[in-house]
């Protein structure tokens, strides 16, 4: 019993340990999202709005070319 | 885009509503870039009315169909718009593609706090769920991200 509680959860870590690997390999930004994990939704808004601003900028000098 | 306005007059009609979608895996924690805000509406008769008088201030007009106005009668004979605004373009789902319609959605919702207006917001597992059943090319990178945020958020509690 002791041995499955102490077990399971890092059987879970090693899966998630894995898909994160695997996603990193994929061309996630894994680190970009731990970093917005930590900014509460209101910083995730503000840094949202941001990068759409430099996005539509982005577009709108495209068109101008 | 201004989804603060249209979230705050969505309270302030009370309308029953979830955001989903793109802007939803933001708020969630996505780097994603969305240029539309989409919601999961209620379609009973009051809350289609209380969402048309919030909406109104925007002066929507239905894509690609800017001839049909946007009042009850086209709301109740399509669940689906996607409406151009001057709080920018928003998308309005009777209906989740692997969810169902606002009555599940809503199961899979978290309340935010956002600018100080509390809002539902589609779970990062509803999210995933639904991107899967879209299965869109367009949606791969997204959904990366989503079951990322989702296994570093297990990650922290596990």
């Amino acid at each position: 019993m002791i041995t499955s509680q102490s077990t399971k959860p890092s059987e879970t870590q090693e899966e998630l340990n894995r898909l994160l690997d695997e996603a990193r390999q994929a061309g996630v930004d894994i680190e970009g999202l731990k970093h917005n994990l930590s900014l509460t939704p209101d910083q995730r808004l503000d840094q949202f709005l941001k990068a759409l601003a430099w996005l539509e900028w982005a577009q709108q000098a495209q068109r101008v070319k | 885009m201004n989804p603060e306005a249209v979230i705050t007059a969505l309270n302030t009609h009370k309308v029953n509503y979830v955001v989903v979608g793109g802007f939803a895996a933001v708020l969630q924690g996505a780097r994603y870039i969305t240029q539309d805000v989409d919601f999961c509406y209620a379609r009973d008769e009051e809350n289609l009315n209380n969402l048309l008088q919030a909406l109104s201030s925007f002066n929507p007009v239905i894509r690609p169909n800017p001839s049909i106005a946007f009042d009850l009668s086209a709301l109740q004979n399509n669940s689906n718009f996607t409406l151009d605004t001057d709080a920018g373009e928003i998308d309005l789902l009777g209906y989740i593609d692997g969810l169902g319609d606002y009555t599940e959605v809503v199961k899979r919702a978290e309340e935010f706090e956002v600018r100080g207006q509390t809002c539902q917001v589609l779970s990062l597992e509803g999210l995933i769920t639904s991107k899967s059943a879209l299965n869109r090319r367009k949606d791969l990178q997204l959904l990366e991200e989503l079951k990322s945020l989702d296994a570093l958020k297990k990650q922290g509690k596990a």
